[in-house]
């Protein structure tokens, strides 16, 4: 069995600063990271990888830099990475990318499985892998929450949570599957792990190199456009009650009612 | 007047003795002491080349050790009962056997070839009668010592069989030779009898029942001393007595090991710098007889006394380590493996020999190591176990996030770097940048950066050093974690990494002098940064209090309100400060400035202080426990009757602090040495209006 894992080098959102005096949230000097929801995938690639012997390949689109993030997902435990990076990679929206990564499935494949987290920290759009799959006309299966290799046949068995039930699937392979956090607890990679991994096992591609044309990825090529950024305004009734504690409880009790909050 | 040698015993008996007992004995004891060292996988010629590597690098040390340890009981003395029965014991028997030695030499050398006696006249009597003491100072250690075991059965004692065979054979040694010596002052009556006050009275006792039968009481009493004693020393190395060979040579060969200070399984930065392979580095032990033999020597030196597990204060809080189970398992373990030639398949979690909960309660605190008399280093021991695991990915969820953080965000609390100075907000603290020649570099730490509650010992540090007119600066949003949780939770690799890029970054602004009030961040700077060449020196800043105090550059606190809010002070030593650190006297400086006499100590002080819970990464993640640790702390401290608590460490600030909240009658109040010092600074002026 040949895996590809897709891991996305994000922004640290622990990290991510929102500036006060100009009501904008400062990323770009923020430090950067795997994308966590990843790593999920990653651990279920390493722990196929350990019970069927599968080849596991790490993929990632991003800038240069991301090279740290693809050798901190090789060192959980993969056989090497790609990296896909050139200078359109910041204009990229989710169809661009989708494209990218599939050229890469195409061009380092024929892959059975694809694994990537369900969504990406910085953007949140869930859009990625099912993109991937409708661009190498695959099934695709979201919020994985359970996987089952069926001891390396061509199905795959696999349940996600949906409000409350749990659907089972079978999913004949080659397929796209986006994982939950529920699926495992990722395994913990130390410094000397990442350190270990050799720069051989990471190989920096460029599109053509993966067949996509450049021109396609420019942002009036995109298919969509980020055209602004301005903070949700949530309406909050800010009251302050004053008093005895015993007085404030009972205002507030009777406020809440007022509201319909409580019965 | 001298001794009556031999008499009414067989002629053949003076060279009997040399041939058909103590040659065996010694050949036997040999033959044993080299399976016992053996048994933990080491060599004589390993041994002996420790031995003279330690004297090779550190000649004072080791004889200081040596000596101090085995002759002083420097470390023995520490636990009174057991002080007691150790020394009536060791010193009753190393008498008698010298005694019994001396006549052996006068009898059979300086008698034979020079013609040569010197147990005669007055000393031949001091001898008798020191004997004779001896004799009975021994039983009375049996005494003591099956009266501690039998009746009082201290909690910590381990249960070694071995210690029954060794308190009846004492007993009996002691008690046959007094009949023997009766025998001979009844069967060859001597006029200086009386020195041998003990076997003399016996021998009064014993007269109207021996009557014509001196000479054969005297002759069977003889040959059952004689047979039981050579049977005995030969058979020592199977005993827990073995520790009278074992221990010294474990002492000498770790005689420098520093209290507190982790062993370092490879130097990465080395490494990285020479561009070396990475590959074969690991840190961590998977299995005991993993260990190098130093380690393993000295786990199986450990005679299972339990001084550890008494002043263990995770044992004590009822989690699941007991620092001597530990030892003891981990020995047994890796008697096991020599034993069978082949190391292990599995690693000590996976066979059940120690738990990860077992591991990970450790709170580095070194309570344990500073009382064993076998310098074990158990909280070592059980970090490199935690190396391990975290080697091998096996961490728990808390402890992963806590080294996480300490990576992503700079600080084990996980809060955004970018929040490292909003405790400077509005202090006008000189960064390096504004003062590029300071006399110190304060570091802040993370905990004083962060913690809402420990913010105020820096804003109070800062306080005080611009008041005195202390040149200082600090790092300001260039100041990263000192790497001390990676280091305790295992991360090796991680904490090297830091370590160097710390240490350059000290380099870079040619920092010579560091202050810190963190004793973590002090250890890690004092203990551990410099395997990885820092050149700082760095100080306390209860070291730095007590200066200004002495100097007057600083008032003393007693300002209006202060002393009455203090009120009856006490002090919690943070092991890392004065057990690790040996810093005990400059805090105390600091609480007689602040409280005079009303200070008081805490019974667990100094080097016999309590963990608040926080050490060994343990602020940062839970183990199961019945009591907090913290809470004991607090209840120790309590109980001198004191009004406030001053602590020199941002985390025993924080875990007392807590304990001191959720215990609702305690109305202690906890308070750092410098919030105490700057409480009696005058009101700062506000500025002037320009």
């Amino acid at each position: 069995m040949r895996i590809l894992v897709c891991v996305k080098h994000v922004p640290d959102t622990t990290e991510v600063r929102f500036d006060p005096a100009t009501q904008e949230l400062r990323v770009r000097q923020a430090p950067t990271k795997i994308n966590n929801y990843d790593e999920n995938a990653m651990e279920a690639a390493v722990v196929l990888r350990q019970a069927l012997k599968a080849e596991v390949v790490v993929g990632c689109v991003g800038p240069s830099e991301a090279a740290k993030t693809v050798k901190e997902a090789v060192a959980m435990g993969a056989d090497r990475g790609v990296l896909v990076t050139g200078p359109w990679v910041g204009e990229l929206d989710a169809a661009g990318t989708a494209s990218v990564i599939a050229g890469l499935a195409r061009s380092e494949g024929p892959f059975d499985l694809v694994l990537a987290g369900d969504v990406s920290e910085d953007g949140y759009h869930s859009l990625v892998p099912g993109l991937v799959a409708t661009a190498l006309s695959v099934p695709f299966v979201r919020g994985v929450s359970a996987l089952d290799s069926d001891s390396g046949g061509d199905l795959v068995s696999v349940e996600r949570q949906v409000d409350g039930a749990v659907e089972s699937y079978s999913v004949t392979l080659p397929a796209v599957l986006s994982v939950s956090t529920a699926l495992n607890t990722p395994r913990t990679v130390t410094k000397l792990q990442v350190m270990k991994v050799p720069m051989s096992k990471v190989a920096t591609r460029s599109a053509a190199d993966v067949g996509v044309d450049e021109a396609r990825l420019t942002p009036d090529a995109a298919a969509t456009r980020l055209v602004g950024v301005r903070p949700a305004a949530t309406p909050r009734s800010n009251e302050v009650v004053t008093g005895e504690p015993d007085d404030v409880v009972a205002q507030i009790i009777a406020r809440l009612e007022q509201a319909g909050v409580l019965a | 007047m001298s001794r009556e040698y031999m008499v009414q015993l067989p002629p053949w008996l003076h060279w009997g003795i040399y041939v058909f007992a103590l040659l065996p004995t010694v050949l036997v004891f040999g033959w044993l002491m080299t399976r016992r060292v053996q048994r933990s996988g080491t060599t004589w010629g390993e041994l002996g080349r420790g031995l003279t590597e330690a004297f090779q690098r550190n000649p004072k040390t080791v004889t200081r050790r040596v000596v101090g340890d085995v002759f002083g009981q420097v470390t023995v003395r520490r636990d009174r009962l057991g002080a007691l029965l150790h020394l009536l014991i060791f010193g009753s028997f190393g008498l008698l056997v010298v005694g019994t030695a001396l006549v052996a030499v006068e009898q059979d050398f300086t008698r034979l070839v020079f013609g040569w006696r010197f147990l005669t006249g007055g000393l031949y009597a001091v001898f008798e009668a020191v004997l004779d003491t001896a004799t009975l100072t021994l039983i009375a250690g049996v005494l003591v010592g099956m009266w501690r075991r039998y009746r009082l059965r201290p909690a910590h004692l381990g249960g070694r069989t071995s210690v029954h065979v060794v308190y009846g054979a004492l007993g009996w040694l002691a008690l046959s030779g007094l009949l023997l010596e009766a025998g001979r002052l009844l069967a060859v009556p001597v006029e200086h009898g009386g020195w041998s006050y003990a076997g003399n009275g016996l021998a009064a006792l014993l007269d109207p029942v021996v009557g014509d039968h001196a000479v054969g009481f005297y002759q069977v009493f003889w040959a059952a001393h004689a047979i039981s004693a050579f049977v005995f020393l030969a058979l020592i190395p199977l005993l827990m007595l073995d520790h009278i060979v074992v221990l010294p040579l474990t002492l000498a060969i770790q005689a420098d090991r520093e209290p507190g200070r982790l062993t370092t399984p490879f130097d990465l930065p080395a490494i990285v710098e020479a561009e070396g392979d990475l590959e074969g580095i690991s840190a961590g032990v998977a299995n005991p007889v993993d260990h190098p033999w130093q380690r393993r020597f000295m786990l199986d030196a450990c005679i299972d006394c339990g001084r550890c597990e008494a002043v263990c204060p995770a044992h004590a809080a009822g989690r699941p380590l007991s620092p001597r189970q530990v030892v003891q398992a981990l020995g047994a373990d890796l008697r096991t493996s020599i034993a069978a030639g082949a190391p292990p398949e599995a690693d000590v979690f996976a066979r059940g020999v120690v738990t990860e909960d077992i591991a990970w309660s450790c709170l580095t605190c070194g309570a344990c190591a500073r009382e064993c008399p076998a310098l074990v280093d158990q909280p070592g021991s059980l970090v490199e176990l935690r190396r391990h695991l975290v080697e091998g990915g096996q961490v728990p969820e808390r402890q992963a996030g806590v080294l996480e953080a300490v990576e992503r965000n700079q600080n084990p609390l996980g809060l955004p770097s970018y929040q490292r100075t909003d405790w400077m907000t509005g202090l006008d603290v000189p960064t390096l940048a504004e003062n590029p020649q300071p006399e110190y570099l304060y570091w802040i730490g993370c905990m004083a950066a962060y913690d809402q509650r420990a913010r105020s010992v820096a804003q109070a540090m800062v306080k005080i050093l611009k008041h005195a007119g202390v040149s200082f600066a600090v790092l300001g949003e260039e100041e990263v974690c000192c790497g001390e949780a990676q280091r305790k939770l295992g991360d090796e690799a991680g904490f090297q990494m830091r370590a160097m890029e710390n240490i350059a970054l000290f380099a870079g602004y040619e920092i010579v002098k560091v202050l810190t009030h963190c004793p973590h961040c002090l250890a890690t700077l004092t203990k551990d940064y410099p395997e990885f060449g820092a050149k700082i020196e760095v100080v306390h800043h209860s070291v730095l209090l007590a200066e200004l105090l002495a100097s007057g550059k600083v008032p003393a606190v007693g300002g209006a309100g202060s002393a009455a809010e203090v009120g009856t002070l006490t002090f919690h030593d943070p092991c890392n400060l004065g057990r690790l650190g040996g810093v005990l006297d400059p805090p105390r400086a600091v609480c007689q400035a602040a409280a005079g006499p009303r200070f008081v100590e805490i019974g667990q002080s100094k080097d016999t202080s309590f963990c608040c819970g926080a050490g060994g990464g343990n602020y940062f993640y839970k183990v199961p426990e019945e009591r907090s640790v913290s809470s004991l702390r607090l209840a120790q401290a309590s109980a001198t009757g004191a009004d406030t608590v001053a602590v020199a460490c941002p985390f025993c600030l924080g875990m007392l602090e807590d304990a001191a909240r959720s215990a609702s009658d305690s109305p202690l109040r906890i308070a750092d040495l410098a919030e105490l010092v700057a409480s009696g600074l005058p009101e700062e002026k506000p500025p002037e209006e320009e």
